[in-house]
């Protein structure tokens, strides 16, 4: 037996007929019996050399691939031993759809996927020929994934709605779910208005009057007009509501609706109230003012710390209360209107408004009392030159209306 | 398509018939007749005795050998082993031949009566040493018979509800019938679902006029132009050393039907070159020209090529030009495979396509096939590595793209095999894909092992895959898979194979089943 080489110099080498690559020992396939390939009890394994032999490659007769004894002219591609019968339609990697097993595929759902059109719902109970028409049936066209492609005729002949009298668009996946079980009920269906709550109807005549489904408005109003119209409390359209009703009406059931544009008058603070009839008479909502008192008459007149009416305080409760609560009221224009305490002599010169008006009476106020003006014989020296001079409150403020000396 | 051809479906029959009766044809005209081979006791020792002859392909191991004894046929021998052109034989009794006595086989050979003239140029004695021409001289002689006949079941069952497609096959492909120099090439389909359809894809007769010349009539799909297809009529090849002429003449098969339409006019003609001595890597060119009722349908050149570059490169492409109101490049298609090491391997594509236009078959839709032309493209790279003698790995990318921005997908997906797992092998895949509608997410493993005596093979197998869509909000959608598959293998080629599979999602549960048989021959 000869041991094969790669040197070409070998003369052994020159004996084999199996080209110049090949380099394992002639006993590797052969015994003493003679040239013929001894099959299993080789040492060569075809693997070796990067071509499984598998399956139906496994029952080949080595001629069919090997026409020459130098094995490596043999291609390893598919398509230098298998006729193309696809007309090139999907190129010349027969293993990215086939296996050694046989040309008939099981894989028809990964092909699917791996090709970008993976076979869900009805498409799993599709015939191939439902979407791959080439006339040979073997010619596998680019076919896309865009669903159009194969259902336009489906878009073009539907008249419950006639998809293009109401100029749907041919996306079909904007409403049908590619894994639906039909094109009605899909999971994706109507999502441009949601079919939800009391919309979860299933006939579409309720809203949709003519086959020209894109005459139906999506605004609520083109179906619920008359409901708008009928409604008394309140009455919509006497207080000018707009016809946006999801707007208010939020939920399942036209109540309990919202107004989020309680612009006139804004619902933030105390004043986030969901009840309507906190405020007003839900009989007339137009009887009603945006002015605090309106609503607030009895928080002013049964104020006593300080007494609003006693005290003569304006009925412009903002005035004074500017933040969420009662309590946080401050009084910015009591420099303008009365005397200046924010400013002047008098400003950082106190801590609570009782310290200059001792009553609930806001109306009264005491300067007198002060540590500065408690001595009436050192107040009086000092004023001896005024004629009309009393030490009283009063007095000071009209002589000293600015709290300036 | 108000112009479709309806051509009665009893031709496609007929043709299939056809096919089969010259099949049998080609036995019933074959009978038995003995031939011999005389050679010569090379070489003698206590056991055994060392013959030689020109060639011992005929001879079958167990077979006895003669002598002459007076002019007598003697049995005297037995053959043990043999190899191209050696013997060893054992002594039959008492008979004791001698160094340069000579030995003659006796057999029985099947002859075509009407080719026998032809065949009787070729002897052993015309079978030279040289191994590839020894080769050569066989497949020039002998009838080869190469065929496969499958039927199968495809069944899914859900929502209720089932469909199946029925597939019959039947693959044939006779060389040098019954020794001459005619061949017959055959491949036809037939599948019923809703209804039946048969398309014969090749059923043509092949006759090697010389070593370099083949004509050949019938249905074929040229190797030398895949992208044409098939072609009804007259095919030509003439050979020149490296290069060669091919012609072809005919008609185009029904673009509805795929019968034979000679409405439809064909012909090409192509050029190409040689690559290796095989003559399987080749670049060929050339141009076709398709009619309808004598209007041109269309008109391109095309471009083709395979070959291998080094020991570890191999390339190939296709293209096609449309030539026909102006020119337009309807295909190009490029693929190259890399053998970086034996552990190691690349492997790249690209494709480009425009519609199939045919100016006249498809008049009625000329306007939104030209007005609808996108170009599409593909683009695919991979890579295999074997990491052991067990662990083969791997990964691939693919990116499809439409120049009007529908259709856009792209995959990535790898895989770790394991050979010998549990005395099996065991395959395991990711996929990651995203196109138009959705993203998903595939996660498989398959477990094959083989059983009596590696006739049985059973292939669980599982599969999960997770949607989530763009365009509407719902949750991320879980789609399993489970199944098993299995092949027995039967004996004399015949094989059958079955798959079940089921598959859940979001409790709707899908049944598959396939059947198959597969006879080889």
């Amino acid at each position: 037996m000869w041991l094969l080489t790669y040197s070409e110099d070998s003369s052994v080498l020159a004996q084999t007929p199996h080209g110049t690559s090949l380099s394992i020992a002639c006993e590797d396939c052969h015994n003493t019996s003679g040239w013929e390939y001894i099959g299993e009890g080789a040492v060569f394994k075809h693997n070796d050399v990067g071509f499984d032999l598998v399956d139906g490659h496994s029952y080949v007769d080595c001629k069919k691939c090997h026409s020459s004894l130098v094995f490596e002219e043999a291609e390893s591609d598919c398509i230098s031993c298998h006729t193309d019968v696809h007309s090139m339609s999907v190129g010349d990697d027969c293993v990215r759809c086939h296996d050694e097993r046989n040309w008939l595929v099981n894989n028809i759902p990964e092909l699917h996927e791996m090709n970008g059109f993976p076979l869900l719902g009805q498409h799993k109970l599709a015939y191939c020929s439902e979407c791959h028409k080439s006339e040979s049936q073997l010619r596998w066209d680019w076919l896309g994934n865009d669903c159009i492609s194969c259902h336009l005729d489906d878009f073009m002949t539907t008249i419950s709605p006639n998809h293009q009298l109401s100029d749907f668009s041919q996306e079909c996946a904007d409403c049908h779910s590619p894994g639906a079980e039909s094109w009605a009920g899909a999971e994706n269906f109507h999502m441009f208005f949601p079919l939800e709550g009391k919309h979860d109807i299933h006939d579409c005549a309720e809203c949709h009057l003519s086959e020209d489904y894109d005459s139906a408005s999506p605004e609520c109003v083109s179906c619920h007009m008359d409901d708008f119209l009928v409604t008394t409390s309140p009455n919509h359209e006497d207080l000018g509501f707009g016809t946006d009703c999801a707007k208010c009406h939020l939920g399942d059931d036209w109540e309990p609706a919202l107004f989020p544009d309680h612009d006139m008058f804004p619902l933030v603070g105390k004043h986030d109230i969901q009840d309507c009839a906190a405020c007003h008479d839900v009989t007339d909502y137009s009887n009603i003012s945006s002015e605090c008192i309106f609503c607030h008459q009895d928080d002013f007149n049964n104020t006593d710390s300080p007494n609003h009416v006693e005290s003569g305080f304006n009925e412009e409760c903002v005035l004074c209360h500017t933040g969420d609560t009662w309590d946080e009221a401050s009084y910015d224009l009591h420099d303008d209107l009365f005397f200046p305490i924010f400013s002047g002599e008098h400003e950082d010169e106190w801590d609570s408004c009782n310290e200059c008006h001792l009553g609930p009476d806001y109306s009264t106020f005491s300067c007198i009392d002060c540590h500065e003006h408690d001595n009436p014989s050192r107040l009086a020296q000092d004023h001896r030159d005024e004629d009309d001079y009393v030490y009283e409150s009063e007095a000071c403020y009209s002589c000293h209306p600015d709290g300036e000396e | 398509m108000s112009r479709r051809v309806n051509i009665e479906k009893t031709i496609l029959f007929e043709l299939f018939g056809i096919s089969i009766v010259f099949l049998f044809s080609c036995f019933s005209s074959v009978h038995a007749q003995t031939s011999s081979l005389i050679g010569e006791v090379s070489f003698v020792t206590s056991q055994n005795i060392y013959l030689r002859f020109q060639s011992t392909e005929k001879m079958i191991k167990g077979d006895t050998l003669f002598i002459l004894d007076e002019d007598i046929e003697t049995p005297c021998l037995r053959l043990l082993e043999k190899s191209s052109v050696s013997c060893v034989a054992v002594r039959l009794g008492a008979c004791n031949p001698e160094k340069g006595d000579a030995v003659i086989y006796r057999y029985s050979e099947s002859v075509d009566i009407e080719n026998e003239d032809n065949n009787e140029g070729l002897n052993e004695d015309s079978v030279d040493e040289n191994p590839e021409l020894l080769m050569d001289s066989r497949n020039n002689i002998t009838q080869e018979i190469d065929g496969r006949f499958s039927i199968a079941n495809y069944t899914t069952y859900g929502y209720g509800d089932s469909r199946y497609t029925n597939v019959a096959r039947l693959a044939l492909d006779i060389e040098n019938v019954a020794g001459s120099k005619l061949s017959f090439e055959s491949y036809s389909n037939f599948r019923h679902d809703v209804i039946g359809d048969l398309s014969v894809h090749e059923a043509v007769l092949s006759y090697d006029y010389d070593s370099s010349m083949t004509i050949s009539l019938g249905r074929q799909i040229s190797r030398r132009m895949y992208s044409l297809g098939a072609t009804d009529g007259l095919h030509i090849e003439k050979r020149f050393r490296k290069y060669f002429v091919g012609i072809v003449a005919g008609s185009n098969p029904d673009p509805y039907s795929y019968s034979v339409n000679t409405d439809i006019l064909q012909y090409g003609v192509s050029f190409g070159v040689f690559h290796n001595s095989l003559q399987s890597s080749t670049t060929s060119f050339g141009f076709v020209d398709r009619s309808f009722l004598g209007s041109t349908d269309r008109r391109y050149a095309f471009l083709q090529h395979n070959s291998r570059i080094g020991n570890n490169l191999s390339v190939y492409s296709s293209a096609e030009l449309d030539l026909y109101d102006g020119a337009r490049l309807r295909m190009l298609y490029m693929s190259a495979n890399y053998r970086a090491s034996s552990k190691l391997r690349f492997s790249a594509s690209i494709n480009l396509r425009k519609n199939l236009i045919l100016y006249e078959s498809f008049n009625e839709e000329l306007e939104s096939l030209i007005a609808n032309d996108p170009l599409k493209s593909s683009l695919r790279l991979s890579l295999s590595y074997k990491i052991s003698d067990r662990l083969y790995s791997g990964a691939r990318y693919s990116l499809r793209h439409q120049s009007d921005g529908n259709n856009s997908f792209s995959n990535f997906s790898g895989y770790l095999n394991i050979s010998d797992f549990l005395g099996g092998r065991l395959s395991n895949n990711f996929s990651a894909n995203r196109n138009e509608y959705f993203q998903y997410y595939s996660v498989s493993t398959r477990f094959s092992r083989r059983f009596l005596n590696s006739k049985l093979t059973v292939s669980p197998n599982a599969r999960a895959l997770r949607y989530s869509y763009f365009n509407f909000d719902v949750d991320p959608i879980n789609h399993l898979y489970f199944g098993v598959d299995s092949d027995y293998y039967v004996k004399d080629g015949l094989t059958l194979s079955a798959l079940y599979d089921f598959s859940s999602r979001s409790g709707v549960l899908f049944h598959r089943f396939t059947v198959k048989i597969i006879q080889r021959f």
